[in-house]
């Protein structure tokens, strides 16, 4: 509709109502003048951008759709299609709302009047066009594009595409008369029909790629990767002369141009031939809205769910890392966390996570270094807490930041996680560059409004192709490969909704966990057979909406590629996470509700001796005595426990959290368990007694040492027995964070390097020990331990050097020790000996023997007779015959054989052989 | 200024009490969300279908409830939630049940949604024919079946049919009761007769009572039985709460004993007012067989049938009760939430919650005493330690119990109470016999003989002895006296339910400070500690005070603090 003449047919009351809402002064003389100089007056001043800006934003949101409506099919639509579409029930209320609007100078209508159509249009006037912007995913209607064209081109498209001669005089006419032609299904089937088979083939090519495509690509879809001039020829004429593709956006070079199939066209082909007369409410609705606003039950209509992730990602960072520090998880070959380890943390998170979300925040904190890998356990790396004092807007930057930058995660790879993945996935799209893109295309929404998200898809696919070129069509061999719009849906659906840029909404629950996990299976294939079907992304009941959160549209106002200068000052207030709370409220019910903006630093700390109970506005936790018993096991002590919830919390702490807290402390280390050595200790002994009595643990039970340890069996299940202890009300504490029994029966020992250097020492002392003293004292199992644990790091500082510096400082020490000893004992030595020969006698006999008389000890026969035998002296002795008979005899004892005495008998004169153990008594004689 | 509660997006509402505004949305809380615990500082809410049928039914709009959401918020309202309210409440009144004539039909303002129910194959089973666009009527004797099938479908119906007259029953509340006290309703009982009955028009006489233990919810009964005045049948839990229906039928209305019948597993008589028990009513001989007594429910005219502790009604029941909803019906309940999760099937077969008053209104009026929780920790004597040590799981937790320091204490708890009547409970009867004979006090235990119990009561009443010593069996029987302090000794936690009911023992309003003290003794590092840990978690969540000390003493240095609890 051309402006001018609108202005000069209006009447002079309707122009200056007009120029009243513009709010467009008249000065007197034009507030007199006739119709026509008022029309002359406002015709320019209608077309400035700031006086339409102002008066559009005056208008009600549905009046403002109305605008839209017309403006996205070329400005003016037949009177009955506009009231269709735009949900009037009938056409007198419509007509009241298009006075109203054309009282405002918005809407107008025109009556064609040709011998080839008569219609009556409602619609803005041309210039109005140029100064709305419309976004992309409004774009791209049949109407939009003929109104573009020139008098010749739409002749061309009489004459060639309808067979019919260009006989109207107006240009209006023939849009709207090739417009009702191709948007009739009846009509539109007999256009294709008459196509060239190429041409036809090239159509379902864009069609199947949702509608728009390269140029280029068409050109070289053949089988034959050639240039094929026909094909060319006949790809011109299906853009310059059918009326089917039009150029979306046109590039320096020809075959770079995006060509687009009209959205309307490719409905009415896509949905079995149904004419397109959806409103634009239908074009980009929410399922929220749907809901709210409708009058009747629609039961086939599933309520809808609105997830919105801001505010969690950081304690769910933080709950990640709780775990891992209180519990051990393992170190996969890959180096990720194990998929069962993340399935015990996802119902700790807040609601509706999935096993994704969690592997992507392990891989932030594995990358950032907030968990380090030792041995083959993670654990929290001790700038962690350093990390999250430095306040949760400077965290969120560096979360923000690594999904801007990151290529170890790809959205494109079903699984996120690139890096850890057992197969490298190869030819995955440049994903930096694709967020980027969808950044773009986010920052052109409007704000606050809900988009759907097929919608929003099928304008950013055909710039992936442009933009992203090189990307590997997706072939359902391709085992990592998915189609560009899972990518997006990835990236919406997942990424941005946990960075809490977009809010999402679903059908319900089930359907948002599958978003962004689904395969290339799910999107329609394309199909020889039934070509112009298929191809749109996602099945209705895996549709979403999403929207800007409210942090998405301050980020995207701001320069969002530069985190950096995103949140160049902090705290923000524009931004989330600008204020930290160091309090929390601790119940009497041993409940802790701590307020979502609480300090990081806080909630890691106190999430070391408390569970998550759940996860929502409020984060709520609870103290057991199991939780205590992992804080305890941890290193944490009841004071220091104790002073963290007395200093956060917002009230006195409750009498019943503080006695629960002293009364697992005293019970804690009661009972030590060492896992190394298969060993309990007990500070009571009357535990001792209670362990033993257990009929459970008793059969463990290998050795009692003393009141206060018990030796366990090596094949002792100690799982079993720390849970038979607790069961016993101990809280048994196992003796060694720092190492781990592994599967096939090895011990892990983890050391910091001073301790490492300490034990080389050691080792290293008892070798020089050894080599000292010239004795294998250590019976050479020493050495080989020292050669075990001994390191050659040729660029660092040598351990082993350093081990023989303080093993030498060890042996001085011991030296001296020794020393010490020595001299002590030599000095005692000596004076004895003084005494000793201050004491003895200087004359008298000397013999040989002094000490007690051997006979005096009566039970020891055979040193009686060895003495005898030595001095040459008598024995009496009493002796038990062979035959029983006792008999007492005198004897001179000559020699003892095993156990038989050899003696000279004086009574009878002969020699005689006794055999000691029928000796029943022996006295020396005389 | 920050606000006082914070709801969340799974449909619970945190209300902190130590805030200025707390009272006033405790107040608009509580017409469209149930308490679900009440420690101290923050006490959780939930909003569920039911709650906001409960709401709309009692006139309560969409708008009205978001907007005091609104205006308690700390932080903004989670999306769903409001969306959610609106979704619930619409829903209600959409249908209603009207008896016209000996038909009942099923009306809607929206032919649609007649239609839809009309296709619905699980809906459509209980309606005999189309009575045009918005009507169907239903058919014969279907009428539970039909609510319960709607309420399943989301659509909650409002029945206003009206009730089957039962036989008539003269009874009225006496002035004074037999045992020669005053008695009358207090105002909040009567208002809550008052509102259930709706003199007797088709929009009261079904319905739950919801009101906190020791609030005399079987007198509300009493009062809408005298309202009323038609045969009854009264089911409550256990055979205790039976007797002590009848006692207090017999106590405090003008019926005659020959009127009142024992249902039971001893006696099985029907008369005008019959008691009878749930576990008597789901009783069968075998897993498949029928229920032997589910007849009882058409075994006489009821006018009435009232469910104690509605919250425990056994699904069996369930249809029973969806068959006669001919008859009045009444739930008394202290809480909506079931362990099942099946309170929309209350809401459906028995009626909406009619009123629900929180007990912190009954202490501050004045209507049950303010309780006062201590744990006192005593030590395992010495020569115990061994014993317990190698003893094994059960007996540990009986030498813990029977620990005899406990009695030193106990002796220090009465000398602190010397004007006090006081409990003494224990489980073990041994220990109880101990300090029986410690303190020369009466006991009462499961074998002593009704003569003699009754006997030690009107004593104990009277002030003539004020140390009562009884088992963990008497405990529950109901003529159990009104005490200030309850001394637990030994005994392990029960379920919600009985420790709930041992608390209304001593939560009766006091003459004087009106102040109930409830002491636990607990050995200290043994497996009775974790019992109690289960106890003290009960207690704090409903909102007691609970104190742990290591001996009498403290209660006695500290008496500053107690004073303090007390004002």
């Amino acid at each position: 509709m051309k402006l001018k003449s609108l202005l000069r047919k209006s009447s002079p009351e309707r122009l200056r109502s007009i120029a009243d809402f513009w709010e467009i002064p008249l000065n007197g003389q034009s507030a007199a003048a006739d119709g026509e100089t008022l029309a002359d007056y406002l015709y320019p001043r209608l077309q400035s951008p700031s006086h339409f800006r102002q008066a559009y934003e005056k208008l009600g949101a549905r009046e403002r759709e109305w605008v839209y409506l017309s403006a996205i099919h070329g400005g003016e639509l037949p009177v009955e299609e506009f009231r269709r579409r735009c949900g009037f029930d009938s056409g007198q209320r419509m007509s009241e709302a298009v006075t109203r609007m054309g009282e405002r100078g918005f809407l107008w209508r025109e009556r064609i009047r040709d011998k080839l159509i008569g219609l009556d249009l409602v619609g803005i006037p041309e210039p109005f066009l140029r100064l709305i912007e419309l976004p992309p995913y409004w774009q791209g209607f049949l109407g939009f594009y003929l109104h573009g064209l020139g008098s010749v081109q739409l002749k061309w498209i009489m004459e060639n595409t309808l067979g019919e001669g260009g006989s109207s005089r107006g240009k209006q006419a023939l849009v709207h008369y090739v417009r009702r032609r191709m948007l009739d299904p009846e009509g539109l089937k007999h256009v294709l029909s008459g196509r060239h088979p190429t041409q036809l083939e090239m159509f379902q090519q864009i069609l199947h790629k949702n509608g728009m495509c390269a140029w280029r690509d068409l050109l070289e879809a053949g089988a034959y990767k050639r240039f094929d001039h026909g094909r060319s020829e006949l790809l011109r004429e299906l853009v310059e002369q059918s009326g089917l593709v039009f150029v979306y956006r046109s590039a320096s070079n020809m075959y770079n141009n995006l060509l687009i199939a009209p959205r309307d066209v490719a409905y009415t082909i896509q949905s079995g031939y149904r004419k397109d007369e959806r409103s634009l409410e239908e074009l980009g609705r929410p399922a929220q809205e749907i809901n709210a606003t409708r009058v009747r039950p629609r039961p086939q209509l599933p309520s809808s769910v609105i997830l919105d992730n801001s505010n969690n990602i950081l304690r769910d960072l933080v709950i990640l890392c709780a775990y891992i520090q209180r519990n051990p998880v393992k170190m996969l070959n890959n180096g990720s966390l194990g998929r069962n380890d993340l399935k015990k943390i996802v119902p700790l998170l807040s609601h509706n996570k999935t096993l994704k979300y969690t592997t992507y925040l392990a891989l932030f904190a594995i990358v950032r270094k907030l968990i380090i890998a030792v041995g083959n356990q993670w654990r929290v790396s001790g700038s962690l807490i350093q990390w999250l004092q430095q306040g949760p807007q400077a965290c969120f930057q560096e979360v923000y930041d690594f999904w801007l930058t990151a290529n170890e995660w790809n959205e494109e790879f079903v699984d996120g996680d690139v890096v850890h993945a057992d197969n490298y996935p190869q030819d995955l799209i440049n994903i930096t560059e694709l967020r980027k893109l969808v950044l773009r295309m986010l920052r052109k929404l409007p704000s606050h409004a809900w988009i759907d998200f097929n919608t929003f898809a099928e304008s950013l696919l055909p710039q992936i192709a442009i933009e992203l070129p090189g990307h590997v069509e997706p072939s359902p061999a391709g085992k990592f490969n998915r189609h560009p719009s899972l990518i997006i849906e990835s990236m919406l659906a997942e990424s941005l909704y946990w960075l809490g840029v977009i809010a999402l909404g679903v059908a319900d629950l089930n359907v948002a966990q599958r978003l962004g996990s689904r395969h290339n299976d799910e999107i329609a294939p394309y199909d020889p057979a039934h070509p112009l079907t298929g191809g749109l992304v996602g099945r209705d009941d895996t549709r979403f909406c999403f929207k800007l959160s409210d942090f998405g549209a301050v980020l995207l106002s701001r320069p969002y590629l530069n985190p950096e200068k995103v949140f160049a000052r902090m705290p923000d207030p524009e931004l989330p996470y600008c204020e930290e709370t160091l309090y929390f409220t601790v119940q009497p019910n041993q409940e802790i509700i701590t307020p979502p903006d609480l300090a990081l630093d806080r909630l890691f700390r106190v999430l070391q001796f408390a569970n998550i109970k759940k996860v929502d506005v409020m984060t709520t936790l609870s103290i057991t005595r199991e939780s205590l018993r992992a804080g305890l096991d941890t290193g944490l002590t009841a004071p220091m426990m104790i002073e963290l919830l007395g200093a956060c919390s917002r009230k006195e702490l409750p009498e019943t959290v503080r006695q629960l807290v002293n009364e697992c402390d005293s019970c804690h280390g009661e009972v030590d368990m060492g896992l190394a050595g298969g060993y309990l200790k007990v500070n009571d002994p009357m535990h001792l007694e209670e362990i033993k009595a257990n009929s459970k643990i008793a059969p463990a039970i290998k050795d009692v040492f003393g009141d206060r340890l018990i030796l366990l069996n090596r094949t002792a299940d100690f799982k079993k027995i720390a849970r038979e202890l607790q069961r016993l009300g101990h809280m048994p504490h196992v003796d060694s964070d720092s190492l781990y029994e592994t599967n096939d029966g090895l011990f892990q020992v983890t050391l910091r390097t001073d301790e490492l250097y300490d034990l080389l020492a050691i080792l290293r002392f008892a070798i020089l020990m050894e080599g000292q003293t010239g004795e294998s004292i250590f019976e050479e199992r020493v050495r080989p331990l020292f050669q075990r644990l001994s390191i050659n790091a040729q660029d660092k500082f040598n351990p082993k050097l350093y081990a023989e510096s303080i093993a030498k400082v060890f042996l001085g020490k011991f030296e001296k020790a020794t020393q010490k000893t020595v001299d002590a004992a030599t000095k005692k030595y000596r004076r004895q000996v003084n005494r000793l020969m201050t004491q003895m006698p200087r004359t008298g006999s000397c013999s040989g023997y002094r000490g007690q008389n051997p006979a005096t000890e009566p039970p020891d026969i055979t040193r009686l007779i060895k003495y005898a035998i030595e001095n040459e002296v008598q024995v009496r002795i009493c002796y038990q015959r062979s035959s029983g008979e006792v008999v007492d005899e005198v004897i001179e004892p000559e020699g003892l054989q095993a156990k038989k005495v050899h003696a000279f008998c004086p009574d009878q004169g002969a020699h005689h052989t006794y055999a000691l153990e029928r000796v029943r008594s022996a006295s020396i004689s005389g | 200024m920050e606000k006082p509660l914070i709801v969340q997006s799974d449909r619970t509402m945190l209300l902190e009490t130590d805030h200025p505004d707390y009272e006033e949305a405790r107040d608009a809380l509580a017409a469209f969300a149930e308490i679900v615990t009440s420690p101290e500082h923050f006490h959780t809410y939930k909003i569920t279908p039911l709650s906001l049928w409960n709401a709309a039914s009692a006139g309560l709009s969409a708008e009205a409830i978001v907007e005091s959401l609104h205006r308690f918020s700390r932080y903004p309202i989670p999306q769903n939630i409001e969306y959610d309210i609106r979704e619930h409440v619409a829903r209600y009144g959409r249908l209603r049940l009207l008896e016209e004539g000996d038909t009942l039909v099923l009306e809607s303002d929206d032919p649609l949604l007649l239609e839809q129910l009309w296709h619905d194959q699980r809906i459509r089973v209980f309606l005999a024919r189309k009575l045009g666009k918005r009507r169907a009527q239903v058919q014969k004797g279907q009428r539970g079946f039909l609510k319960q099938a709607l309420i399943r479908r989301d659509f909650p119906v409002e029945d206003l049919a009206g009730y089957q007259e039962g036989a008539e029953l003269s009874i009225a509340l006496r002035p004074v009761t037999l045992a020669g006290r005053h008695f009358s309703l207090r105002p909040y009982q009567r208002d809550a007769a008052v509102v259930f009955h709706q003199n007797g028009g088709p929009a009261g006489g079904s319905g739950v009572l919801v009101l906190p233990c020791g609030a005399g919810k079987t007198i509300i009964g009493l009062g809408i039985l005298e309202a009323i005045g038609q045969h009854t049948l009264v089911v409550v839990t256990n055979i205790t709460a039976l007797r002590q229906w009848r006692d207090e039928l017999l106590d405090k209305t003008t019926v005659a004993p020959e009127t009142i019948g024992e249902y039971s597993g001893e006696i099985k008589a029907i008369k005008p007012i019959t008691i009878t028990t749930y576990q008597m009513l789901t009783y069968r001989k075998s897993k498949n067989a029928e229920f032997v007594h589910m007849d009882l429910f058409d075994s006489n005219r009821w006018g009435l049938i009232i469910y104690d502790e509605v919250h425990l009604l056994p699904a069996p029941v369930f249809r029973a009760v969806a068959n006669i909803q001919g008859k009045r019906r009444l739930g008394l309940t202290a809480t909506l939430l079931r362990e099942d999760g099946k309170e929309s099937e209350v809401f459906s077969l028995i009626g909406p919650k009619k009123i629900d008053i929180p007990w912190k209104t009954l202490e501050r009026q004045g209507w049950i005493a303010q309780a006062l929780c201590t744990e006192i920790r005593i030590d395992l004597p010495e020569p115990l330690r061994h014993e317990y040590a190698v003893a094994d799981v059960k007996a540990k937790f009986r030498i813990a119990s029977e620990n005899e320091d406990k009695v030193h204490a106990v002796r220090e708890l009465i000398l602190l109470h010397p004007d006090d009547r006081i409990l003494v409970i224990g489980q073990y009867l041994n220990q109880l016999e101990k300090v029986a004979a410690e303190f020369d006090a009466p006991i009462i235990t499961g074998k002593t003989p009704n003569k003699d119990r009754e006997r030690i009561y009107g004593d104990f009443r009277a002030g003539r002895i004020h140390v009562l010593i009884v088992s963990k069996v008497a405990n529950f029987s109901v003529d159990l006296p009104d005490a200030s302090v309850a001394i637990q000794i030994s005994g392990t936690f029960g379920s919600r339910q009985e420790e709930a009911q041992r608390l209304g023992r001593i939560l009766r309003p006091k003459t004087g400070r009106n102040t109930a003290h409830f002491y636990t003794l607990v050995t200290r590092e043994t497996r009775e500690r974790q019992f109690a840990i289960k106890r003290q978690l009960f207690l704090t969540e409903q909102g007691y005070r609970y104190r742990i000390i290591d001996s009498v003493d403290q209660l006695v240095e500290e008496p500053e603090t107690e004073q303090r609890a007390i004002s």
